[in-house]
């Protein structure tokens, strides 16, 4: 790091985010990732003579909640743009983007230290084809697939000073677009990518240095090596008195290093202007009262109540909320059994590796039948290695488990008569049982239920059973 | 039987009445196509059309339930996508295009039975004013073949004119349909922005295309664009409301004269334009005729005469942008020996694209460029809002603006081909309605001394297509009916 | 004119030699006609279109895509269910 003493890292990033629609942002196609080649299109979609882009309304309200969970302003007033340019994955020679007019304007985010990261707009746009580079012979194939799906592009100023912020606040803001159902953010598949700007100033100066950008990195960890490279790379130029280019940088992420991108002969020009064929967008409020009233609390709220109401442990609020999924389930749990912990339990020992690998599981059983279970084990109904039985035979045939139980017999309560004979054969046949209990009747009472649940293949009543000890060993 | 000389609503009750068979009216225009081909009217006849005939033939005979247009051969313009059959914009670069879905112009007159015969000539990409930029060769004037045919729907107006088919289908950016209807003494229609779906429609100007009718009466375009209209989720620019029901019964029943306004900056121009002196004079004596059935008053619209040049930077900046997609790998044709991925493109373009198309381009791009936006596309929009503004106070004191559809009658063939200001000069007096996104219909009124035909142009507010239907028909009755 | 080339360039397109002098003369004229918007004096504020509401926009619902075929049809190139270009170099 030496290079960089005396040096402040300015960076600023652009997030792009694919939205969870049904369907593309003009038009009715599938969002779906991994169909055969071409097979999701349209007419619009591929750009043919005559199409005409129709905006999808869920794409407009999962950018405006997108907005309303970063505190940003909702435009009443939103504009859809052309951006020109050619290249083969842009099927119509242009994208629909937002320019002058963005849905959300402002907002921040804030970080552990208490930094705070502003926004400077969310604007939905437009997603690309793919292309797959075969051969000099052969050439680039086309698919329009991934064409027209909807995207967030989320700008932040250049208020991060480390590579560590810039991973954290990513992590932020996957983790609320996911918990919210705006965004599945599948890094791997593209769900959502990350451009970094970055450069340096003197420390402490306030004017901006040159910057580059990198596009499209789509871990946490290139992110992180591509800052810090970049940070690296621009010191030592500095330090040679040489001077930085402004350019886009390609990061290779398996050797490590980023290296210019065939600078272009021409400067790019877009040559934006409003989409004749969109209507501009009146956002009212009402709008966006309703669509607020959709939203849902926060991971971080969620886990301030699950530690300080339900005296969760940090680990497990943390694994109930890393979805809205299981966070939701655990708190329609709770909702039957006032029981926090020992759901927490269930769910993270018992029911979480049933589902483990699984993107966008379904737990087998439903929130008020493993409620049912925990109920029976903590009255001490059933034993807990009964409940598990249960628990299995529940998700096989997904019955109410109260009745399961009766029909597997393990409700069958045991008479006293039963549970007298056990006591007094214990008695008769233990002496050291017997001395202990003579002692000290409280240390030999689970011995004592154990031998009795033992005999009775656990369906003795563990209560009943301490209540009859006295009775058989006072004698 | 005379079919050329009959109105598509009297073919129409022909073919009802059993009088004539759908068949036979089909195979008669199919005829008169290939009689006439010379005019390069209709470049592709659909011969399966004959086909389709038989069928609407058929459930008449059983009388089952038909369409408003049941039977009647229809032609649509070039650049109207007809699934199945090429579109091909009369641009080189697209000729062997076929439509892979139909517009939802041609879904509603299927829907009513009308039997599409064929497609009609235009000027390339609908960029022209008088259908001499074809890749399948110029279109003739009906009345004289000397003359140009107008353009760009061109071909439309002459297959009306020259009895080819009772009516086709065009599309007017700034005036296709309106000229070319006018320079072949038919009547044009152009709807308010929004009436008609441009889906399946290859764009020029999105802001500004409409596809309407060209027929040989008021009526046949109004049913036929009864039939077309209507709001459509494939179009989001599209308008609720059908014509019917937009303009008031009061305002269209009333028994007091409509009030029709003739506005000063028109008049300066046809006074100060020499090309305009014939149509000034017709204009005004026109103007003498019917002066007891409307009451005649003068109205300001002070920005009207800058509408052309505002026109001139809006429409090819869009168009630079819609035509974009056309780059030789997706439905256009590729240039031979393009190697590599930017001279597919450019090659592909530059031999694909006539002169005027990549004029249009180039300027479209220039406007839009980074240090010339505000100044041009940006400052022309402003100024369409403004005159959008100065049409809507206009109508506050008039029912229908009255004005010629153009200058003079057609002009010569290549006579302005070198000269592209005078060219687009052309549409002086149609452009403002596209601007203004209202409605506006051109009959023709008047002979010039050349033996063609004039004609007079109706504009009303937005929605008020019936109100220049209304106009238009007193003002045809009183002036002893058209040509 | 320099102007020329960074059109053609923005256009993708490519005026031959003998074309160009003439081009260039029309466009001059064309740029001269239109010149009396950038000249004008607006007073008013004309900034924006009207809008449309939330509402009017389309369900997300999906509908029947194009076949693979259907979308083809009229491609210059084609392999494996995808249009073809030549290679593009990163």
């Amino acid at each position: 790091m030496s290079y960089l003493e005396g040096y402040d890292i300015v960076i600023g990033l652009e997030i792009h985010a694919e939205l969870n629609t049904q369907t593309k942002v003009f038009c009715s196609c599938k969002n779906e990732f991994g169909a055969a080649p071409n097979s999701n299109t349209c007419p619009v979609c591929t750009g043919m003579p005559g199409a005409l882009p129709i905006l999808n309304r869920h794409a407009v309200e999962l950018a405006i909640k997108a907005g309303l969970s970063f505190g940003c302003e909702i435009s009443h007033y939103s504009v859809f743009e052309r951006k020109n340019y050619f290249y083969p994955d842009l099927s119509k020679a242009y994208q629909i983007s937002q320019l002058v007019y963005p849905l959300c304007v402002g907002g921040a985010v804030s970080l552990s230290s208490g930094k705070k990261i502003r926004l400077n707009r969310i604007h939905l746009e437009e997603d690309a084809g793919k292309l797959t580079h075969i051969s000099k012979a052969v050439g680039t194939l086309v698919d329009y697939n991934r064409g027209g799906t909807p995207l967030i592009e989320m700008v932040t100023e250049p208020d991060f000073s480390s590579a560590d912020e810039a991973v954290e606040f990513l992590k932020k803001v996957r983790e609320c677009l996911v918990f919210e159902d705006i965004a599945k953010c599948h890094m791997e598949e593209g769900g959502m990518r990350c451009d970094v700007n970055l450069s340096l100033k003197p420390k402490g100066s306030s004017e901006f240095g040159i910057r580059t950008e990198m596009k499209n990195l789509n871990s946490f960890k290139s992110v992180q090596r591509a800052i810090e490279y970049e940070a690296k790379r621009q010191a030592e130029v500095l330090s040679t008195g040489e001077k930085i280019v402004q350019e886009t940088r390609k990061w290779n992420d398996d050797k490590g290093k980023s290296t210019s991108m065939r600078s272009k002969e021409q400067a790019q020009d877009y040559r934006y202007f409003p989409d004749p064929d969109i209507l501009p967008l009146n956002i009212t409020d009402e709008d966006i009262e309703r669509i607020r009233k959709e939203m849902v609390m926060l991971p971080s709220q969620r886990r301030e109540i699950y530690q300080d109401k339900f005296g969760l442990p940090e680990y497990d609020s943390q694994i109930l909320t890393s979805s809205k999924y299981i966070s939701d389930y655990f708190e329609e749990c709770v909702s039957y059994v006032d029981l926090p912990k020992k759901i927490s339990n269930w769910i993270m020992v018992d029911l979480l590796k049933l589902v483990k690998e699984q993107e966008d599981f379904v737990f087998p059983i439903s929130a008020q039948h493993l409620s049912q279970i925990i109920k029976m084990v903590e009255e001490k109904l059933i034993n807990k290695n009964l409940g598990l039985q249960l628990l299995d035979k529940t998700i096989e045939c997904g019955k109410d488990p109260l009745a399961l139980a009766k029909e597997m017999g393990f409700l069958v309560s045991i008479g006293d008569e039963e549970i007298i004979v056990l006591l007094e054969k214990l008695k008769s046949e233990n002496a050291k049982v017997r001395d202990d209990y003579a002692l000290d009747p409280a240390k030999v009472e689970g011995y004592i239920v154990g031998y009795v649940m033992k005999n009775t293949g656990g369906k003795a009543n563990a209560g009943k059973v301490k209540s009859l000890i006295s009775k058989v060993f006072d004698k | 039987m005379h079919l050329e000389k009959l109105s598509l609503i009297e073919i129409r009750d022909l073919i009802a009445g059993k009088k004539v068979s759908s068949e036979e009216a089909v195979k008669f225009f199919i005829r008169q196509c290939e009689d006439k081909a010379d005019l390069k009217a209709v470049v592709e006849i659909f011969y399966d059309a004959v086909e389709r005939a038989k069928e609407i033939d058929k459930k008449i005979k059983l009388g089952q339930k038909v369409g408003v247009l049941a039977g009647v051969p229809i032609a649509i313009k070039d650049n109207i996508l007809y699934k199945g059959k090429k579109a091909g914009c009369a641009s080189k670069f697209m000729q062997d295009f076929i439509a892979p879905y139909s517009s939802t112009v041609v879904e509603k007159l299927l829907a009513e039975d009308a039997v599409i015969i064929g497609r009609t000539n235009m000027d390339e990409f609908a960029m022209g004013g008088s259908c001499e930029n074809s890749c399948y060769g110029t279109c003739h004037n009906a009345i004289d073949k000397d003359y140009v045919a107008g353009g760009s729907s061109g071909g439309s107006a002459v297959a009306v004119a020259a009895g080819l088919v009772p009516c086709a289908i065009g599309t007017d950016t700034g005036g296709s349909i309106r000229q070319p209807a006018s320079f072949n003494g038919v009547v044009g229609i152009k709807s308010t922005y929004g009436r008609v779906s441009r889906y399946g429609i290859v764009a020029f100007a999105s802001s500004l295309d409409q596809a309407c009718p060209i027929a040989k009466t008021i009526e046949d375009c109004d049913l036929v664009l009864s039939v077309i209209e209507g709001k459509d989720i494939h179009d989001g620019t599209t308008i609720d409301g059908r014509m019917q029901e937009d303009v008031k019964p009061q305002e269209i029943e009333k028994s007091c004269k409509m009030k029709l306004g003739i506005c000063r900056q028109v008049i300066e121009k046809l006074k100060e334009n020499d090309a305009a002196k014939e149509g000034y004079e017709k204009f005004s004596k026109a103007l003498e005729k019917i002066k007891d059935k409307f009451e005649i008053v003068e109205v300001d619209i002070p920005h009207i005469a800058s509408s052309l040049a505002c026109y001139y930077i809006i429409a090819p900046a869009e168009a630079a942008s819609n035509l974009a997609r056309f780059d030789g790998v997706k439905y256009t044709k590729r240039a031979e020996g393009a190697k590599d991925l930017e001279s597919v493109y450019v090659q592909s373009r530059s031999e694909g694209f006539g002169k005027e198309v990549k004029r249009r381009i180039t300027l479209g791009n220039f406007v839009l460029s980074s240090g010339y936006f505000d100044a041009y596309y940006n400052k022309a929009k402003k100024v369409q809002r403004l005159i959008k503004k100065e049409f809507e106070e206009a109508f506050q004191s008039c029912d229908c603006l009255l004005l010629p559809t153009t200058l003079g009658t057609a002009f010569k063939l290549g006579g302005k081909l070198e000269d592209p200001v005078s060219m687009y000069m052309e549409d002086l007096f149609t452009v403002p309605a596209n601007l203004a996104g209202i409605p506006a219909i051109s009959i023709p009124y008047a002979t010039a001394e050349n033996g063609l035909p004039l004609g007079m142009q109706f504009m009303a507010k937005q929605r008020g297509e019936k109100l220049i239907i209304k106009a238009a028909k007193i003002f045809r009755d009183e002036i002893g009916g058209l040509l | 004119m320099e102007k020329l080339e960074h059109l053609e360039f923005l256009s993708k397109l490519k005026f031959p030699e003998e074309e160009r002098e003439k081009f260039e003369q029309e466009f001059e004229q064309i740029l001269a006609f239109v010149d009396e918007i950038a000249a004008l004096d607006l007073q008013e504020s004309l900034e924006k279109d009207s809008p449309i509401g939330l509402r009017q926009l389309r369900e997300d619902i999906p509908c029947q895509s194009m076949s693979q075929k259907e979308v083809l049809a009229n491609a210059p190139k084609q392999k494996d269910g995808c249009y073809v270009t030549p290679q593009v170099v990163e």
